[in-house]
């Protein structure tokens, strides 16, 4: 049932279904790549840290200069300009300034003009322009003289001028392509009331800028200088655009790219002023340290990263190399051989390993091969017990504990009368709608009290009788089962059925019980004595109960003597011979035996004895038939017989007499009867022929009727004479060609009346045994009635032929002639009977009659078909008479 | 020379007047000498002449009827046979009867010839005539 299972080691992969598909890294490239990763990420961040806190130092030292020389710058241009307001307010407050305000005329004029000459002699490189407005704030003065006056807007710083400090200073414009800002004065009265203002436009670029800036600034550093609000800005030259557009008086540091450099910027405003200054500084040059320490820095870090990798391949060469050996040497085991040990000579984990490793080696190796043995023998084992249940002459059936069948034997199939396994590894509730178990006293068994589902529950079978039949046909058998649970080697349970088809020898039991019970019947109901011997010894061994009666003596007393002890046979010359006689031959007979009963009564029986083997017992029986009275009775036949044979005697005489007579008697009607008619005949027509002008023509009719009635009476007379002839003629049998006898009756009809033309068919090679010169008679009839009787037809057919239906040959003679009505075909046959006129078809009426006389008297039969107008069929069939030989 | 002579054995009167009439019709003018009885048709061979009558002649033919008085047809025939000077006589047995056992004994006994008297006339006529011709004037005979 099982077979042996192959040891081997399932790889883990095979084990595990792989679900994604990422390649695998080895250990070997893992544990560096690990390391290397871990280093490249310590170094990475560390440089990057300390990069950064370098490069930020570094950029803070900027930005704290940046702060400074803002601020710096701020405070001197702040001073400057605080300067150049002071001094012309100084000019705003000279009378001479104000007297021309109040009271403008020349002279005035001069006097405030040689003011502002003055205020602009002093050499104020910066100076442009003095102006002096009057409180509508119009231009009425200015310096140098002859500049055109321009709508320029200094409204507001007018506004902020008429308030105190009385003193502003406006944005930066360009005016006449030169960059400059007012410092607005009010020139107020002695009350204080503004009534005019001074302007003084000053120079705000300066170019080149002045050395001390530039070195202040250091290369590469922008200087920006203009308005807070941003309408414009210079870079002490002339006039750039914003870097950015934020870039403001916000008092922080920004940082930000321009053309590409990254650049710290600074932007503060000037107090007193709406200006603001800005300086630029690109980073760069502050990096600079810091990328060359950057520089250093990596440097060490890749010298670190290479030996830290080096340091990583090495120890994981270290631990990988091992394994590997490790693996090889399993998979050697995997492979079957168990010889391989690995070497791993170190005292670390990877030693331990591997010493352990190879003592499981050597372990398995051992286990290994004592289970090759312990498989061995379980095979072989195996396979005896296979051999034993596929030859076994029981049939053995397998199943689990949920009626499934698992296996079945050969002799299984066989008495199942399953052709292959396919048919029958069911569960058992499909077997219900093959298969109907019943008890043997007929009473149907449900599924569950079927063998197996009992065996199944835990009962255990022995010789259970069951009458199982096939549904679908008259398969029906007897089986006995046997069957328990039984537990595998592999721990699990299952159920086996064995059964063996016990119809045989079942029927064969019923039948010895019947025939027991038959003999039993017989033996004590026969109306003859039996009596039972033992043959050894002669004694007797059972009476039946006509013999007790015979005999007077009962069975106790008959039982156990020998025969001749019973004075019944003592009449029996030396019985005791006449029994060795027996024992040889096994069989005697006497045909008429006194036998003398207790009474004394003599009776005559027939005494046959038979010895045979009974059992294993060799038995005599004994046949008594009591024939006194048919001996009587067969004397009593002899007698009888003997008068009946006198009897015969004298009756066969007396028809021999009879039919001699009637011979004589044809002889002479043969000749005697006809003889009148000749005459009768020959005178007639002598009338007719030598006096027949005396006669007229009514005259000469009656004598044409009396003619022809003599022939009728002469056609009479034959077919009669026929009759009898047919009846009494002795019968030879001999084998008759009908084929020929027809043709020759058919060419003789033709012959006759050769002017008719009629299609006569005549099987060929048809031939039987009887009286030839019989069977030409019926064909003359038949054929004769056919031809006459499609007389009237225009194609007439005759056929003469022979079928075969049942084993049965007969003959027929069709025709398609007048035919007759079936409902008189019972008088077809019978003398004298006739079914048309003399006007429709001549006849005497006597064919058909002595056809039928002499079917009979060949042991056959005569019938007919007809349809009226369609034509007639005549049927005879002629016995066999193989069996007879020839009379 | 003689004429032919037809001997006639013929017990029934009727029959004879219907042969001679139906020999007539034929045509067949021998003298027809008429026996009405086995004896006398035996007589006619072997009885001794009277005195006074003339030569009795060998017949061309006889035709013998079976059924006769006294002696039947087929004595005739065996004595006509059995004796040497009319063994060859052609006889025909003309008779009415219709057995085969007469017709073989007749054969047996040496006729010639076995013709059944047909009951029809016309048949009965030209039976005869045929008869007569055949006998007559074919067929050859053994001469006197």
């Amino acid at each position: 049932m099982s077979t042996s299972k192959e040891l081997h080691f399932a790889s883990k992969e095979q084990m595990r279904p792989r679900r994604f598909s990422i390649p695998v890294i080895s250990i070997k490239h893992r544990l560096p790549l690990l390391i290397g990763a871990l280093l490249l990420g310590i170094i990475a961040a560390s440089t990057w840290t300390s990069y950064t806190g370098v490069k930020e130092s570094a950029l803070d030292v900027g930005r704290e200069r940046l702060q400074n020389l803002t601020k710096q710058l701020a405070i001197l241009l702040q001073q400057s300009n605080s300067l150049f307001l002071t001094k012309t307010l100084t000019a705003a407050n000279d009378p001479a300034v104000k007297v021309f305000l109040q009271s403008p005329s020349p002279t005035t004029r001069s006097g405030a003009s040689a003011i502002l000459q003055q205020l602009e002699g002093l050499q104020d490189q910066n100076s442009l322009q003095i102006e002096l407005w009057n409180a509508n704030h119009s231009l009425v003065l200015s310096v140098p003289d002859g500049a055109s006056p321009e709508s320029l807007d200094l409204e507001a710083e007018f506004k902020a001028a008429d308030v105190g400090p009385f003193k502003t200073t406006g944005p930066m414009r360009v005016v006449k392509d030169v960059i400059t800002a007012p410092g607005v004065v009010a020139v107020n009265d002695d009350s204080g009331k503004p009534i005019g203002y001074l302007v003084r436009w000053r120079r705000m670029a300066i170019s080149p800028p002045p050395k001390q800036l530039t070195d202040l600034l250091g290369s590469g550093a922008a200087l920006y200088f203009g308005n807070i609000h941003g309408d414009l800005l210079t870079n002490l030259e002339r006039i750039t655009s914003k870097p950015r557009a934020d870039l403001g008086s916000s008092g922080e540091v920004m940082q930000y790219s321009r053309d590409g450099n990254r650049v710290l910027a600074l932007g503060r405003p000037i107090n007193g002023t709406p200006w603001f200054v800005a300086i630029e500084f690109p980073e760069q040059p502050l990096l600079t340290p810091a990328h060359r320490f950057l520089r250093r820095i990596l440097l060490a870090d890749l010298v670190v990263f290479i030996i830290g990798m080096a340091g990583a391949f090495v120890l994981s060469r270290g631990i990988t190399q091992p394994l590997h050996s490790l693996t090889k040497a399993a998979a050697a085991i995997t492979g079957g051989d168990y010889s391989q040990a690995v070497d791993i000579q170190r005292r670390d984990e990877l030693g331990l390993l591997a010493a352990g490793f190879n003592s499981m080696t050597d372990k398995v190796r051992t286990s290994q091969s004592e289970l090759e043995e312990n498989i061995q023998a379980l095979g072989e084992s195996e396979q005896r017990l296979q051999t034993v249940i596929e030859n076994l002459s029981e049939g053995l059936v397998v199943s689990d504990l949920n009626g499934q069948l698992l296996s079945w034997n050969q002799a299984a199939l066989e008495i199942h009368g399953f052709a292959s396994l396919d048919e029958c590894l069911l569960k058992l509730p499909e077997f219900a709608n093959i298969f109907e178990l019943s008890r043997l006293d007929g009473s149907v068994l449900d599924l569950d009290q079927w063998p197996l589902p009992r065996i199944i529950r835990g009962e255990r079978l022995r010789n259970l009788e069951v009458r199982i039949r096939r549904l679908d046909s008259d398969w029906n058998r007897v089986f006995n089962y046997g069957g328990s649970i039984v537990r595998e080697a592999s721990g699990r349970l299952g159920a086996v059925v064995t059964m063996s088809d016990i119809t045989d020898r079942k029927r064969a039991e019923e039948d010895r019980q019947a025939s027991e019970l038959r003999y039993r019947r017989l033996f004590e109901s026969a109306k003859d004595g039996i009596l039972i011997l033992d043959e050894e010894s002669g004694q007797i061994v059972d009476v039946n109960p006509y013999l007790i009666e015979i005999l007077g003596f009962s069975k106790e007393e008959l039982a156990g003597k020998e025969l001749w002890e019973i004075g019944a046979f003592k009449d029996i010359v030396a019985s005791k011979i006449a029994f060795d006689k027996l024992q040889q031959q096994g069989y005697i007979r006497y045909e008429n035996l006194p036998l003398k009963s207790r009474e004394g009564l003599v009776r005559q029986v027939e005494f046959v004895s038979n010895s045979y083997l009974a059992g294993n017992r060799r038995v005599i029986q004994c046949n008594i038939r009591d024939i006194t009275e048919r001996k009587l009775a067969e004397g009593e036949i002899r007698r009888l017989n003997e008068e009946l044979e006198q009897r015969v005697a004298d009756r066969t005489a007396q028809l021999q007499a009879v039919n001699k007579e009637l011979e004589a008697f044809s002889y002479s009607v043969s000749h005697d009867l006809r003889a009148p008619l000749r005459h009768i005949n020959g005178f007639s027509q002598a009338l007719l022929e030598d006096y027949d002008d005396k006669l007229d023509e009514t005259g000469k009719g009656y004598l044409q009727e009396v003619r022809s009635a003599s022939q009728e009476m002469a056609q009479l007379i034959d077919d009669v004479l026929e009759l009898a002839r047919v009846t009494r003629s002795e019968m030879r049998q001999e084998v008759v060609n009908l084929s020929e006898v027809a043709q020759t009756v058919a060419r003789e009809l033709q012959n006759r009346e050769p002017e008719r033309t009629a299609t006569v068919n005549l099987d060929e090679g048809l031939s039987t045994r009887g009286d030839k010169r019989l069977l030409r008679i019926v064909l003359t009839n038949l054929l004769g009635n056919a031809w006459k009787f499609t007389s009237k037809q225009n194609k007439a057919e005759i056929t003469f032929g022979s079928e075969q239906s049942n084993g049965e040959i007969f003959y027929f003679v069709r025709d398609n002639g007048a035919g007759f009505d079936m409902t008189y075909v019972n008088k077809l046959f019978g003398a004298f009977q006739r079914l048309h006129t003399a006007a429709e078809f001549e006849g005497t009426g006597i064919g058909l009659a002595t056809v039928q006389r002499i079917i009979n008297r060949h042991g056959g039969r005569v019938w007919a078909e007809g349809t009226v107008n369609t034509g007639a069929t005549f049927y005879f069939a002629l016995p066999n008479f193989k069996e007879i030989g020839d009379a | 020379m003689h004429n032919k002579v037809i001997l006639l054995v013929e017990d029934n009167p009727r029959d004879e007047a219907l042969t001679l009439r139906a020999l007539k019709k034929s045509n067949i003018v021998n003298d027809v000498i008429v026996a009405h009885d086995g004896v006398e048709a035996l007589d006619y061979f072997f009885r001794e002449a009277a005195s006074g009558e003339s030569e009795k002649v060998m017949p061309q033919l006889v035709l013998l009827d079976l059924k006769l008085p006294k002696l039947n047809g087929l004595e005739v025939l065996r004595r006509l046979r059995a004796t040497e000077s009319t063994r060859r006589l052609p006889v025909v047995v003309f008779t009415s009867s219709s057995e085969e056992e007469d017709m073989l004994k007749s054969y047996e006994l040496g006729a010639n010839s076995y013709v059944r008297k047909p009951v029809e006339f016309e048949q009965f006529l030209e039976a005869t005539k045929q008869l007569g011709l055949y006998w007559l004037v074919l067929n050859e005979i053994v001469p006197d």
